[in-house]
């Protein structure tokens, strides 16, 4: 009942219901458990780029982008990036993850709002706007403007993982939205 | 702002039960023109820098290390015609970054970082490379110095130099 605080947020939440709210609780602990699980396995050790992850968490904002809608999808990744901020992440990590969450975000909604893309589209533009919101806010932070000459490289790449995230986010995708349309969400 | 509420952002629209939007599960034509758009768009700053570094460096007379912390500058050697090695070590509390510089390059020697990329970088010898260290806010960068023109062709030169030189640390 913390939310009661912030009485304009919660009125916003409260015209969902209780279905829809449970599934954007559900989505939210898959997407930070998604985060904290990737680090653990996929460490900076393993894929020795730096500011580059695979971005499983990806899978659930996609999901949630079609399910929830616009602000829902907004609040989970603000709610997972805190979270992981707050169970021992660096203030810097957690920067380049808000800046580039909230860029990624921006654009999938954006995306889905023309219609004219597929999964595949949505996730490799928003992986494609975390490179760059994420150097962005390197370079804001280190005020180098060298950094630049990184984002192709970081880009590229990015693209490739939205795109293999985009594959594993179709069946996730079917699943949920079956199960939504049989409970009425 | 209609569009936004299209899955069912209102009570009302959750009663209604209106036809939910449904993505196209497949990689279609479109997805395939927007990343080559992205992919195309993401090497202009690249190549913008490469000019820019090129024409820097025909009117370079020689070069210097910049060290600079929170962007702002600390320390600058000029390296062209260096007599000997020198050393020079920023602290932040009980961790420091210590910085070598000799007449062909400079280089991160060691940080108390964690992920120790600045180091790794290795010797920075051409204009436009750069070390970066992240976790610290310390950049190492090599600059080109004229006499004519000192620190607005330098802050310029830099940009986007050596593209897999340029990590974070």
């Amino acid at each position: 009942m913390r939310l009661m605080q912030f009485p304009e947020v919660a009125e916003v939440f409260m015209k969902y219901s209780s279905a829809k709210l449970s599934l954007l609780g559900i989505l939210t602990a898959l997407s930070l458990t998604l985060s904290v699980l990737e680090s653990l396995i996929l460490p900076f050790s393993v894929i020795p780029i730096p500011g580059f992850r695979i971005g499983f968490a990806n899978i659930v904002i996609l999901v949630s982008v079609y399910l929830l809608g616009a602000l829902p999808s907004v609040a989970i990744v603000l709610v997972r990036t805190a979270a992981v901020f707050a169970f021992g992440g660096n203030l810097t990590a957690f920067l380049f993850s808000l800046t580039g969450g909230l860029c990624a975000v921006s654009v999938m909604l954006i995306l889905r709002n023309t219609r004219r893309f597929s999964f595949f589209g949505l996730s490799a533009g928003g992986a494609a706007a975390h490179a760059v919101g994420q150097i962005g806010a390197a370079m804001i932070i280190t005020g180098t403007w060298e950094l630049m000459g990184y984002l192709p490289v970081l880009v590229w790449i990015s693209i490739l993982a939205g795109l293999l995230t985009a594959t594993l986010a179709v069946p996730v995708y079917k699943a949920a939205d079956a199960t939504s349309r049989s409970r009425g969400i | 702002m209609e569009a936004m509420d299209l899955s069912g952002d209102k009570k009302t629209s959750d009663l209604q039960k209106k036809p939910r939007y449904s993505p196209g599960l497949a990689f279609c034509r479109s997805d395939l023109v927007l990343v080559l758009c992205i992919a195309v768009l993401a090497l202009f700053p690249y190549t913008v820098g490469k000019y820019l570094q090129a024409r820097a460096t025909s009117e370079q007379s020689g070069m210097a290390a910049v060290l600079t912390v929170d962007g702002k500058e600390v320390w600058r050697e000029e390296l062209t015609g260096l007599a000997s090695e020198t050393t020079y070590s920023v602290e932040f509390g009980t961790e420091e970054i210590v910085i070598c510089a000799d007449a062909s390059g400079a280089w991160v020697e060691a940080s108390d970082c964690p992920d120790q990329i600045c180091v790794h970088t290795g010797k920075l010898s051409k204009v436009g490379q750069a070390a970066v260290c992240i976790p610290f806010r310390v950049v190492l960068k090599i600059v080109a110095t004229n006499p004519s023109q000192p620190d607005e062709v330098d802050a310029v030169s830099g940009s986007c130099g050596g593209l897999y030189e340029i990590l974070f640390g």
